[in-house]
């Protein structure tokens, strides 16, 4: 593996001196090394999937000048070729009167979890084992159910950035997941439910368990239907309420969106706009958390941002260049691909927990409903606040127990004024889907159309 | 390619029963202004090696950006123990007949990218711009984008084919302002070409159309909800053939039921004025004279005369049905498994004029597909709903006022029996800035057909 490193590490760095001989005033050099394995099933295995894929992406700046050209190659002379083309790109460039420079601060933060050896170095026949536990686990559950897609994956993720400042950095994360669809049909009428989850060790998965749950919810809603409408409360489950963050708060919390004026959240910072019992960090520290790494994309160290205190904007989420507009620290929350230039966005956005269980948020609701799952909600706008969804999987609270599978209601309602007024509980149950975490919420009263 | 011959090799001497190699290299490069500004110039270039190969009915995929044996040694290797791990566990997959090719396919360029130098394409990018910005144009953003791929696959079988293609397009998009209201519009103009498709158009002229289109469109009203007698421009008579019944007609979506057109082979779908066909190769298309498996594309009848002929299939739907793969299978890229897909999906010309298709209509609507902001389809049920871009009024056979906010939506089989004149004009376009997505994978198309009069549609607007 040090084999690798090195072919990483002299990449990144003959770019930037390549560059810096070209006679540009700064080049940055970011790598990444991706091993993917992954098996794709329906009701049997269907594909096996392994990969190695390199990426380079150079960064060369003339002045203020920027030139960028990505490669997959990183062999010698395709290394020299990008470099060459981002400086030739550079040079017929428009000189970007904000650029201050590439990063300057640069280094590592302490983190746990975020590698995990046994992941990185799985066998074969692990993995495969982990898609047939997720077959028999749905095979187990009956005749009616079938699965019409499942997905098992680890990956191993390697970094360098290297700058003409002092940046020279390397990171290695694992990462492991599992996701399946299920169908369940019986007379004609038929319910679906997908279930996933994230990690960054293969140990930490339960595949059987994911297939079961996604098993169980399908089962429980093919005789479900719409209930007649109104406007009451509703609960929104953990992760579909990750889902909802990260829609909502992903891109508006970014200093990019703010600087363009393309955010609500613009000229909001020392407002109250959500409840009290609303606090939102980006924690980019998290054990073990999805997007938790020693260092963001910049090479500079993640660390943890206050986002909402007590309902109150505390500030937005920065990059270096972004940061640098301003005159200000980046938040160390720089993101990209090795095929583009990076934007601020979130590390593990988190919602942190109230202090009762999940169970009582329906406790005192005389008549509402229990999301579990919906689709459509990623049409929601977070610029207008919009927020809509379809249950494809959700109960109807009747005096605090849940009654009835309930599908096929829309349920909608403004976000703002969900955030600052309508939360009313806030659970402690908190999931993670994919770096966005939540705990499960209530809210005092949407819209639900129905029959 | 030693190289392939060596994998192969070596993934036979493991066990397999079949294996084939596909080395993907795609060179691209995009400018992009705003507001009369140069916003980026992007460029990049990815490569890398995908080994496909079958063993004790498991497929496996092996794949790798760096082209050193030892390394894509180790993938196959770990590739085979996986499918080795998988027996008794796998959908066996099989292939159905396949000849042996050897070919070279280039798409023949006159002018390479390279003739324009990058301050020729910035300044053409900057001019089309700024012509864009018309009195209530708020924004003005215009791309200039190329790319060239190239495809070599290799197979046990003893195939060996290389493609090489350039595509260049053009696209503006601008968003206008009229009295607190505003209105999105963009448009793109994409070629399977060299630079000679950049060099020999007008940009500014096509730029400023688009921005006054948008200013007409802010300004206009929307039409009545109800049920129209429309005419359909070819845009959207490509848009709704590939999304509703494209995908239907592919053969993986039939073998799983999961497609409308299951079990109506040799039914009557549509009109007797309706003959769809996909092609890999056609005026105005994307350029795939073979597939991703190694088939040469036949051009294959869907619809004929508004019958069910045939469904699009892969090398593994066309041993599970029964029938040879119309070469309709694709890769995203070498590290992706080739997936029944459309190439060029469009309607054949019927006889009729423009004007005769308008003059059959006393009060309904032309709809166009340009600028069109997607929708949603469910290939099971065959229903679909569209934004459609701005379209035009038809009052007494006459074209008339522009109008804004258009959806359409119906049924995929009584729409196409609802087509009551075929216009003589077939246009297919393919676009560089966006593609299909199924599975997680996108691939460039094309689609079109000509003008179409449809008896019968429901038009969302006010209501």
């Amino acid at each position: 593996m040090a084999e690798r490193l090195e072919r990483l590490l002299s990449a990144t760095s003959s770019a930037v001196k390549f560059g810096e001989g070209l006679g540009a005033s700064e080049v940055e050099a970011y790598v990444t090394s991706i091993d993917s394995r992954r098996v794709v099933l329906r009701s049997r295995v269907e594909t096996l999937y392994t990969s190695r894929t390199d990426g380079l992406g150079v960064r060369v700046i003339i002045g203020k000048r920027i030139g960028f050209f990505a490669t997959s190659s990183l062999a010698v002379r395709d290394v020299k070729r990008s470099v060459e083309t981002a400086y030739s790109i550079a040079k017929v460039s428009e000189p970007d009167m904000e650029w201050f420079s590439l990063p300057v601060e640069s280094g590592k933060a302490s983190v746990e979890e975020t590698f995990d050896r046994e992941t990185a170095e799985m066998e074969p026949s692990t993995l495969v084992d982990g898609a047939a536990q997720m077959i028999d686990a749905v095979n187990n559950g009956g005749e009616r159910l079938s699965i019409t897609r499942g997905e098992v994956s680890v990956a191993r993720l390697e970094t360098v950035i290297v700058n003409s400042h002092n940046c020279n950095s390397h990171r290695e994360e694992t990462f492991a997941s599992a996701s399946i669809s299920v169908k369940a049909e019986e007379g004609g009428l038929k319910g679906v439910s997908s279930e996933g989850q994230q990690t960054r060790s293969w140990r930490s998965l339960d595949c059987s368990s994911i297939a079961q749950m996604a098993a169980e919810r399908a089962s429980r809603v093919i005789y479900a239907e719409p209930v007649v409408g109104g406007r009451m409360p509703v609960v929104w489950c953990n992760k579909l309420f990750a889902f909802v963050l990260g829609i909502m708060f992903g891109g508006t919390l970014s200093a990019d969106s703010v600087q363009k004026g393309r955010s609500p959240w613009v000229g909001k910072v020392g407002r109250c706009i959500a409840s009290e019992n609303f606090n939102l960090v980006d924690d980019g520290l998290l054990r073990g958390g999805l997007g938790t790494r020693e260092f963001d994309d910049d090479g500079i160290p993640q660390r943890v941002v206050t986002l909402i205190d007590r309902g109150f904007l505390q500030g937005f989420l920065y990059d270096s260049y972004t940061a640098n507009k301003e005159r200000r620290e980046s938040t160390g929350n720089s993101s990209r691909d090795y095929r583009s230039l990076p934007t601020p966005s979130p590390n593990n956005l988190i919602l942190q927990p109230g202090r009762i269980e999940s169970g009582e948020l329906v406790e005192d609701v005389g008549r509402g409903l229990y999301l579990v799952e919906t689709i459509g909600a990623w049409l929601s706008n977070p610029i207008s606040g919009d927020l809509s969804a379809t249950a494809t999987n959700a109960f109807l609270i009747e005096d605090g127990e849940l009654t009835k599978p309930v599908k096929g209601v829309i349920v909608s309602g403004n976000f703002f004024d969900i955030l600052r007024h309508k939360i009313d509980l806030v659970a402690d149950d908190v999931h993670n889907l994919g770096s966005t975490y939540s705990p499960s919420v209530r809210v005092s009263e949407m819209k639900v159309t129905g029959e | 390619m030693n190289l392939a011959r060596s994998l192969i090799d070596q993934a036979l001497t493991l066990g397999a029963s079949y294996a084939s190699i596909m080395y993907h290299e795609v060179d691209s490069s995009m400018i992009t202004a705003e507001n009369g500004m140069l916003k980026s110039y992007v460029a990049g270039k990815t490569s890398g090696l995908g080994v496909r190969l079958i063993v004790d009915g498991a497929l496996g995929i092996a794949a790798s950006t760096t082209l050193n044996l030892r390394t894509l040694r180790q993938r196959v290797e770990y590739a085979v123990k996986m499918a080795k791990a998988a027996k008794n566990r796998v959908e066996l997959t099989n292939l159905s007949e396949g000849e042996a090719i050897e070919a070279s396919s280039r798409l023949r360029l006159i002018e390479e990218p390279d003739s324009m130098s990058d301050e020729e394409k910035i300044a053409t990018t900057l001019d089309a711009n700024k012509s864009a910005m018309l009195e209530g144009v708020k924004n003005s953003v215009t791309r200039l984008a190329w790319l060239r791929e190239r495809r070599i696959f290799n197979s046990s079988e003893g195939t060996d084919l290389t493609c090489e293609l350039t595509i260049t397009g053009f696209a503006q998009s601008c968003v206008s302002s009229f009295q607190g209201s505003m209105e999105y519009f963009s448009d793109s103009r994409s070629r399977c070409a060299g630079f000679e498709f950049i060099s020999k158009t007008d940009w500014c002229r096509f730029s400023r159309e688009v921005s006054e289109t948008s200013l007409k469109a802010v300004r206009a009203r929307v039409p009545k909800a109800g049920v129209y007698r429309i005419v359909a421009d070819p845009d959207l008579v490509g848009l709704i053939l590939h999304e509703a019944l494209g995908h239907a007609s592919e053969a993986d979506l039939v073998m799983t039921k999961e497609s409308i057109l299951e079990g109506r082979l040799g039914e009557e779908v549509a009109s007797p004025l309706v003959t769809i066909i996909d092609d890999g190769t056609v005026e105005g298309g994307y350029f795939l004279p073979y597939d991703d498996e190694g088939v040469a594309k036949s051009r294959q009848v869907v619809v004929e005369r508004g019958f069910l002929r045939g469904f699009l299939h892969s090398r593994e739907t066309g041993y599970r049905m029964e029938v040879p793969s119309t070469g309709n299978a694709r890769a995203q890229s070498f590290d992706s498994k080739p997936i029944v897909r459309q190439t060029n999906f469009f309607m054949e010309a019927g006889d009729q004029s423009f004007e005769e298709l308008v003059e059959g209509v006393d009060d309904g609507l032309y709809i166009c597909g340009r600028g069109a902001r997607g929708g949603e389809v469910d290939v099971g049920l065959g229903t679909f709903t569209f934004r459609t871009g701005p379209s035009y009024v038809i009052k007494r056979g006459e074209v008339g006022e522009i109008v804004r906010g258009v959806s359409i939506s119906g049924m995929i089989l009584e729409t196409l029996k609802g087509v009551d004149a075929v216009g003589e004009d077939v246009a297919i376009r393919t676009s560089i800035f966006g593609g299909c997505g199924k599975d997680g994978q996108i691939a460039r198309v094309g689609h079109g057909g000509p003008h179409v009069r449809i008896g019968r549609v429901t038009v969302g607007g006010e209501t």
